[in-house]
Protein backbone atom coordinates (compact mmCIF):
# COMPACT_ATOMS: atom_id res chain seq x y z
CA UNK A 1 0.00 0.00 0.00
CA UNK A 2 1.20 3.08 -1.16
CA UNK A 3 1.07 6.16 1.36
CA UNK A 4 1.79 9.55 0.96
CA UNK A 5 3.22 11.70 3.98
CA UNK A 6 0.47 14.52 3.84
CA UNK A 7 -2.95 14.81 5.29
CA UNK A 8 -5.13 11.78 4.11
CA UNK A 9 -7.90 12.71 6.66
CA UNK A 10 -10.32 12.48 3.58
CA UNK A 11 -9.82 9.46 1.85
CA UNK A 12 -8.64 7.59 5.34
CA UNK A 13 -11.88 8.38 7.09
CA UNK A 14 -15.21 6.16 6.50
CA UNK A 15 -17.38 8.76 8.17
CA UNK A 16 -15.89 11.62 6.40
CA UNK A 17 -16.46 10.25 2.91
CA UNK A 18 -19.62 9.01 3.94
CA UNK A 19 -20.65 12.61 5.05
CA UNK A 20 -18.98 14.10 1.82
CA UNK A 21 -20.89 12.16 -0.31
CA UNK A 22 -24.44 13.24 1.19
CA UNK A 23 -23.15 16.61 0.95
CA UNK A 24 -22.73 16.65 -2.46
CA UNK A 25 -26.82 15.76 -2.89
CA UNK A 26 -27.34 18.96 -1.09
CA UNK A 27 -27.17 21.24 -4.18
CA UNK A 28 -29.82 18.50 -6.10
CA UNK A 29 -31.99 18.85 -3.09
CA UNK A 30 -31.83 22.91 -3.75
CA UNK A 31 -32.43 22.52 -7.59
CA UNK A 32 -35.82 20.35 -6.95
CA UNK A 33 -36.71 23.09 -4.45
CA UNK A 34 -36.71 25.74 -6.80
CA UNK A 35 -37.03 24.29 -9.97
CA UNK A 36 -40.25 21.15 -9.56
CA UNK A 37 -41.42 21.66 -6.31
CA UNK A 38 -41.60 21.95 -2.63
CA UNK A 39 -43.75 21.60 0.67
CA UNK A 40 -44.72 24.80 2.68
CA UNK A 41 -46.66 25.35 5.33
CA UNK A 42 -49.18 28.12 5.19
CA UNK A 43 -49.35 31.18 7.44
CA UNK A 44 -51.36 33.40 8.37
CA UNK A 45 -55.31 33.60 7.08
CA UNK A 46 -54.99 35.86 3.98
CA UNK A 47 -56.24 33.28 1.67
CA UNK A 48 -58.99 31.90 4.26
CA UNK A 49 -62.13 30.15 2.42
CA UNK A 50 -59.40 28.33 0.58
CA UNK A 51 -56.40 27.83 2.55
CA UNK A 52 -55.88 27.75 6.57
CA UNK A 53 -59.54 27.52 6.80
CA UNK A 54 -59.09 26.89 10.60
CA UNK A 55 -56.61 28.94 11.34
CA UNK A 56 -56.94 31.81 14.02
CA UNK A 57 -53.50 32.89 14.50
CA UNK A 58 -52.62 30.84 17.81
CA UNK A 59 -49.88 28.53 18.14
CA UNK A 60 -52.58 25.78 18.81
CA UNK A 61 -54.54 26.05 14.94
CA UNK A 62 -53.76 23.85 12.54
CA UNK A 63 -51.96 24.92 8.90
CA UNK A 64 -52.01 23.56 5.86
CA UNK A 65 -49.18 21.76 4.18
CA UNK A 66 -49.44 22.47 0.28
CA UNK A 67 -47.14 21.48 -2.40
CA UNK A 68 -46.02 24.06 -4.62
CA UNK A 69 -45.01 23.44 -8.12
CA UNK A 70 -42.66 25.33 -9.60
CA UNK A 71 -41.83 23.80 -12.87
CA UNK A 72 -44.93 25.15 -14.23
CA UNK A 73 -44.01 28.36 -13.06
CA UNK A 74 -40.12 28.62 -13.92
CA UNK A 75 -39.59 26.91 -16.73
CA UNK A 76 -43.05 26.69 -19.21
CA UNK A 77 -44.25 30.78 -17.32
CA UNK A 78 -47.69 29.22 -17.23
CA UNK A 79 -49.35 32.33 -15.38
CA UNK A 80 -53.23 31.77 -15.73
CA UNK A 81 -55.87 34.02 -13.99
CA UNK A 82 -57.58 32.35 -11.44
CA UNK A 83 -54.68 30.21 -9.89
CA UNK A 84 -53.59 30.31 -6.37
CA UNK A 85 -49.58 31.46 -6.68
CA UNK A 86 -46.65 32.01 -4.34
CA UNK A 87 -44.69 34.73 -4.88
CA UNK A 88 -42.14 36.97 -3.16
CA UNK A 89 -43.37 40.03 -1.48
CA UNK A 90 -42.87 42.90 -3.39
CA UNK A 91 -42.73 45.11 -0.44
CA UNK A 92 -40.30 42.89 1.53
CA UNK A 93 -37.53 40.75 -0.35
CA UNK A 94 -37.20 38.16 2.63
CA UNK A 95 -41.40 37.24 2.86
CA UNK A 96 -43.13 34.80 0.85
CA UNK A 97 -46.98 35.70 0.52
CA UNK A 98 -49.69 33.01 -1.16
CA UNK A 99 -52.35 35.29 -2.94
CA UNK A 100 -54.94 34.41 -6.26
CA UNK A 101 -53.68 35.68 -9.45
CA UNK A 102 -56.49 37.85 -10.60
CA UNK A 103 -55.68 40.32 -13.13
CA UNK A 104 -53.52 39.72 -16.12
CA UNK A 105 -51.73 42.44 -18.01
CA UNK A 106 -53.86 44.69 -20.43
CA UNK A 107 -56.52 45.16 -18.18
CA UNK A 108 -57.91 48.61 -15.99
CA UNK A 109 -58.17 47.85 -12.04
CA UNK A 110 -59.79 50.18 -9.57
CA UNK A 111 -58.55 49.52 -5.88
CA UNK A 112 -61.30 49.41 -3.17
CA UNK A 113 -60.21 52.62 -2.05
CA UNK A 114 -59.81 54.71 -4.84
CA UNK A 115 -61.51 56.54 -7.65
CA UNK A 116 -58.95 56.07 -10.33
CA UNK A 117 -59.09 53.00 -12.78
CA UNK A 118 -54.96 52.17 -13.33
CA UNK A 119 -53.42 49.88 -15.79
CA UNK A 120 -51.48 46.92 -15.62
CA UNK A 121 -48.86 46.99 -17.67
CA UNK A 122 -47.30 44.74 -19.66
CA UNK A 123 -45.43 42.00 -17.71
CA UNK A 124 -48.02 42.93 -14.32
CA UNK A 125 -50.21 41.19 -12.90
CA UNK A 126 -53.09 41.70 -10.38
CA UNK A 127 -53.07 39.52 -6.82
CA UNK A 128 -55.49 39.53 -4.12
CA UNK A 129 -56.42 37.40 -1.35
CA UNK A 130 -59.33 35.18 -1.00
CA UNK A 131 -59.84 36.80 2.33
CA UNK A 132 -59.44 40.58 2.17
CA UNK A 133 -59.38 41.85 5.47
CA UNK A 134 -56.97 39.93 6.26
CA UNK A 135 -54.78 40.42 3.37
CA UNK A 136 -52.16 43.05 2.20
CA UNK A 137 -52.79 42.69 -1.76
CA UNK A 138 -52.59 44.31 -4.86
CA UNK A 139 -55.02 46.42 -3.45
CA UNK A 140 -52.30 47.62 -0.91
CA UNK A 141 -49.48 48.07 -3.49
CA UNK A 142 -50.69 48.10 -7.16
CA UNK A 143 -49.97 45.70 -9.74
CA UNK A 144 -46.94 43.14 -9.22
CA UNK A 145 -44.66 41.98 -11.60
CA UNK A 146 -44.85 38.42 -13.23
CA UNK A 147 -40.88 38.32 -12.20
CA UNK A 148 -42.21 37.88 -8.46
CA UNK A 149 -44.26 34.86 -8.72
CA UNK A 150 -42.20 31.55 -8.12
CA UNK A 151 -44.87 28.60 -7.81
CA UNK A 152 -48.29 27.68 -8.22
CA UNK A 153 -50.18 26.01 -4.97
CA UNK A 154 -51.16 22.87 -6.70
CA UNK A 155 -52.52 20.48 -3.88
CA UNK A 156 -53.17 20.68 -0.30
CA UNK A 157 -51.41 17.91 1.32
CA UNK A 158 -52.36 17.91 5.07
CA UNK A 159 -54.31 18.07 6.81
CA UNK A 160 -55.83 14.43 5.41
CA UNK A 161 -59.49 15.68 5.37
CA UNK A 162 -58.55 18.42 2.69
CA UNK A 163 -56.11 16.68 0.43
CA UNK A 164 -57.08 17.80 -3.09
CA UNK A 165 -56.13 19.98 -5.51
CA UNK A 166 -56.43 23.73 -5.10
CA UNK A 167 -59.23 25.02 -6.70
CA UNK A 168 -58.87 27.70 -9.42
CA UNK A 169 -60.88 30.59 -8.87
CA UNK A 170 -61.92 33.13 -11.73
CA UNK A 171 -63.09 36.33 -9.48
CA UNK A 172 -64.82 39.25 -11.63
CA UNK A 173 -63.41 42.03 -10.07
CA UNK A 174 -66.07 44.48 -9.43
CA UNK A 175 -64.94 47.28 -11.68
CA UNK A 176 -62.85 45.08 -13.83
CA UNK A 177 -63.11 46.05 -17.51
CA UNK A 178 -61.48 44.45 -20.18
CA UNK A 179 -60.29 46.72 -22.63
CA UNK A 180 -57.03 47.60 -24.31
CA UNK A 181 -55.31 50.07 -22.73
CA UNK A 182 -54.89 53.97 -24.72
CA UNK A 183 -52.30 54.87 -23.46
CA UNK A 184 -49.76 53.80 -21.35
CA UNK B 1 -17.17 -8.36 -22.49
CA UNK B 2 -18.92 -6.74 -19.51
CA UNK B 3 -22.29 -8.23 -18.24
CA UNK B 4 -25.39 -5.96 -18.83
CA UNK B 5 -25.97 -5.82 -15.10
CA UNK B 6 -21.84 -4.43 -14.41
CA UNK B 7 -23.16 -1.62 -17.82
CA UNK B 8 -26.44 -0.55 -16.20
CA UNK B 9 -24.83 0.06 -13.18
CA UNK B 10 -22.18 2.24 -14.94
CA UNK B 11 -25.40 4.17 -16.47
CA UNK B 12 -26.51 4.57 -13.32
CA UNK B 13 -23.62 5.58 -11.79
CA UNK B 14 -22.90 8.29 -14.56
CA UNK B 15 -26.17 9.46 -14.28
CA UNK B 16 -26.43 10.28 -10.99
CA UNK B 17 -23.09 11.93 -11.24
CA UNK B 18 -24.18 13.94 -14.28
CA UNK B 19 -27.43 15.39 -12.58
CA UNK B 20 -25.18 16.42 -9.26
CA UNK B 21 -23.28 18.02 -11.40
CA UNK B 22 -25.59 20.35 -13.06
CA UNK B 23 -27.34 21.02 -9.78
CA UNK B 24 -24.07 22.09 -8.42
CA UNK B 25 -23.55 24.51 -11.58
CA UNK B 26 -27.34 25.63 -11.03
CA UNK B 27 -27.00 26.43 -7.81
CA UNK B 28 -23.21 27.97 -8.03
CA UNK B 29 -25.30 30.29 -10.52
CA UNK B 30 -27.90 31.28 -8.44
CA UNK B 31 -26.08 31.56 -5.13
CA UNK B 32 -22.65 32.28 -5.54
CA UNK B 33 -21.36 34.02 -8.64
CA UNK B 34 -22.61 33.83 -12.48
CA UNK B 35 -20.33 34.82 -15.72
CA UNK B 36 -22.96 36.34 -18.05
CA UNK B 37 -22.64 38.20 -21.58
CA UNK B 38 -24.39 41.72 -21.38
CA UNK B 39 -25.66 43.04 -24.91
CA UNK B 40 -28.15 46.41 -25.56
CA UNK B 41 -27.64 49.86 -25.75
CA UNK B 42 -29.14 51.28 -22.64
CA UNK B 43 -26.17 51.10 -20.40
CA UNK B 44 -24.20 52.63 -22.99
CA UNK B 45 -21.01 54.04 -21.91
CA UNK B 46 -20.84 51.70 -18.90
CA UNK B 47 -20.94 48.91 -21.03
CA UNK B 48 -20.84 48.09 -24.69
CA UNK B 49 -23.51 47.62 -27.00
CA UNK B 50 -22.68 43.74 -27.14
CA UNK B 51 -19.79 41.58 -26.53
CA UNK B 52 -19.46 42.31 -22.40
CA UNK B 53 -18.29 39.45 -20.35
CA UNK B 54 -19.51 40.53 -16.73
CA UNK B 55 -18.84 38.62 -13.28
CA UNK B 56 -22.14 38.97 -11.16
CA UNK B 57 -21.73 38.53 -7.32
CA UNK B 58 -24.93 36.89 -6.40
CA UNK B 59 -24.27 35.82 -2.85
CA UNK B 60 -24.07 39.60 -2.12
CA UNK B 61 -27.72 39.58 -3.02
CA UNK B 62 -28.24 35.84 -1.59
CA UNK B 63 -26.39 37.11 2.11
CA UNK B 64 -28.92 40.23 2.57
CA UNK B 65 -26.01 42.64 2.15
CA UNK B 66 -27.61 46.01 1.48
CA UNK B 67 -27.12 47.76 -1.78
CA UNK B 68 -25.82 51.61 -2.66
CA UNK B 69 -26.37 54.00 -4.70
CA UNK B 70 -24.89 53.95 -7.85
CA UNK B 71 -24.37 49.77 -7.80
CA UNK B 72 -24.91 47.94 -10.75
CA UNK B 73 -27.46 44.80 -11.17
CA UNK B 74 -28.76 42.74 -12.54
CA UNK B 75 -32.76 41.56 -12.38
CA UNK B 76 -35.12 40.03 -13.63
CA UNK B 77 -37.65 42.34 -16.18
CA UNK B 78 -40.61 43.56 -14.40
CA UNK B 79 -41.81 44.11 -18.16
CA UNK B 80 -40.98 39.86 -19.24
CA UNK B 81 -40.56 37.31 -16.86
CA UNK B 82 -38.15 35.32 -18.71
CA UNK B 83 -35.68 37.99 -19.40
CA UNK B 84 -32.84 39.50 -16.86
CA UNK B 85 -31.64 43.84 -17.53
CA UNK B 86 -28.78 45.36 -16.29
CA UNK B 87 -29.25 48.74 -14.45
CA UNK B 88 -27.81 51.04 -12.19
CA UNK B 89 -29.34 51.66 -8.51
CA UNK B 90 -30.11 55.18 -8.52
CA UNK B 91 -32.68 55.48 -5.41
CA UNK B 92 -32.92 53.24 -2.32
CA UNK B 93 -36.21 53.03 -0.03
CA UNK B 94 -37.13 55.89 1.25
CA UNK B 95 -35.19 58.64 -1.35
CA UNK B 96 -37.12 60.98 -3.57
CA UNK B 97 -36.62 61.05 -7.57
CA UNK B 98 -37.16 63.96 -9.88
CA UNK B 99 -38.08 61.79 -12.67
CA UNK B 100 -36.78 63.22 -16.06
CA UNK B 101 -39.52 63.08 -19.13
CA UNK B 102 -38.89 60.88 -21.45
CA UNK B 103 -41.82 61.80 -24.09
CA UNK B 104 -43.40 65.12 -24.85
CA UNK B 105 -46.61 64.75 -23.11
CA UNK B 106 -45.08 63.73 -19.84
CA UNK B 107 -43.74 66.37 -16.86
CA UNK B 108 -40.97 66.44 -14.88
CA UNK B 109 -42.10 65.07 -11.16
CA UNK B 110 -40.56 63.69 -7.90
CA UNK B 111 -41.79 59.98 -6.47
CA UNK B 112 -40.26 58.89 -3.22
CA UNK B 113 -39.44 55.00 -3.74
CA UNK B 114 -41.52 52.77 -1.73
CA UNK B 115 -40.18 50.23 0.97
CA UNK B 116 -38.82 47.35 -0.35
CA UNK B 117 -38.54 48.69 -4.01
CA UNK B 118 -35.46 50.65 -5.87
CA UNK B 119 -35.14 52.55 -8.48
CA UNK B 120 -33.21 50.97 -11.41
CA UNK B 121 -32.15 53.49 -14.53
CA UNK B 122 -29.92 52.50 -17.05
CA UNK B 123 -27.05 54.89 -17.98
CA UNK B 124 -28.25 55.80 -21.41
CA UNK B 125 -31.03 57.67 -21.11
CA UNK B 126 -32.22 57.90 -24.56
CA UNK B 127 -32.50 54.51 -25.28
CA UNK B 128 -33.46 52.40 -21.58
CA UNK B 129 -36.69 50.78 -20.38
CA UNK B 130 -36.17 51.32 -16.97
CA UNK B 131 -38.40 52.67 -13.99
CA UNK B 132 -38.78 55.68 -15.67
CA UNK B 133 -41.47 53.13 -17.44
CA UNK B 134 -42.55 50.56 -15.06
CA UNK B 135 -41.88 52.33 -11.88
CA UNK B 136 -40.19 51.22 -9.05
CA UNK B 137 -38.31 47.50 -8.95
CA UNK B 138 -39.18 45.34 -6.09
CA UNK B 139 -35.82 44.37 -4.16
CA UNK B 140 -36.88 40.49 -4.96
CA UNK B 141 -36.31 40.74 -8.70
CA UNK B 142 -32.53 41.12 -8.10
CA UNK B 143 -30.59 38.31 -8.62
CA UNK B 144 -26.72 40.04 -8.24
CA UNK B 145 -24.54 42.57 -8.21
CA UNK B 146 -22.28 43.45 -11.49
CA UNK B 147 -18.92 43.35 -9.73
CA UNK B 148 -16.06 42.59 -12.95
CA UNK B 149 -15.68 42.89 -16.41
CA UNK B 150 -14.03 40.41 -17.61
CA UNK B 151 -14.27 41.61 -21.40
CA UNK B 152 -12.86 43.48 -23.32
CA UNK B 153 -9.63 42.52 -22.22
CA UNK B 154 -8.80 46.40 -22.11
CA UNK B 155 -12.01 47.48 -20.09
CA UNK B 156 -10.70 44.68 -17.89
CA UNK B 157 -11.48 45.10 -14.18
CA UNK B 158 -13.95 45.94 -11.21
CA UNK B 159 -16.47 48.42 -12.14
CA UNK B 160 -16.33 51.44 -10.28
CA UNK B 161 -19.11 53.31 -8.53
CA UNK B 162 -20.04 56.40 -10.13
CA UNK B 163 -23.71 57.69 -9.09
CA UNK B 164 -23.66 60.51 -11.75
CA UNK B 165 -24.04 58.70 -15.32
CA UNK B 166 -20.76 59.15 -16.91
CA UNK B 167 -20.86 60.46 -20.38
CA UNK B 168 -24.65 62.52 -19.43
CA UNK B 169 -24.87 65.89 -19.32
CA UNK B 170 -27.71 67.80 -18.02
CA UNK B 171 -28.02 71.59 -19.57
CA UNK B 172 -28.52 73.70 -15.88
CA UNK B 173 -32.11 75.91 -17.00
CA UNK B 174 -33.52 78.59 -15.40
CA UNK B 175 -35.99 77.94 -12.97
CA UNK B 176 -38.68 80.63 -14.26
CA UNK B 177 -38.06 80.56 -18.41
CA UNK B 178 -36.33 77.10 -18.70
CA UNK B 179 -33.60 78.63 -20.96
CA UNK B 180 -30.28 77.16 -20.81
CA UNK B 181 -27.96 79.42 -18.34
Amino acid sequence: MVTTGGFSAFSSSGNVRRLLSTLSFLPVGVAVNELIGSFMFVDGRSMQPTLNPAYSGSYTSSRDLVFVAKWPIKVWRRYRKGEVVVLRSPVDPDVEVIRRLTGREREWRTRRVGMRQEPILEGFCWVTGDNPLYSEDSETYGPVPLALIEGWVAYVVWPLNRVGPVPKRVIQAPHAQRMPPQDL
Amino acid sequence: MRSSAELLDETRYNVVDLVKFSCTLYCLHEYVADVTALAGPSMLPTFNEAGDIVVVDCLHVKLGRPLQKGDIVIARSPSNPSNTVCKRVLGLPGDRILIQPQYWYQQEHVLQVPPGMLWLEGDNPFNSTDSRTYGPVPMALVKGLVAFKLYPLHEFGPLPRTFRRPGARYPKLDRETGIRK
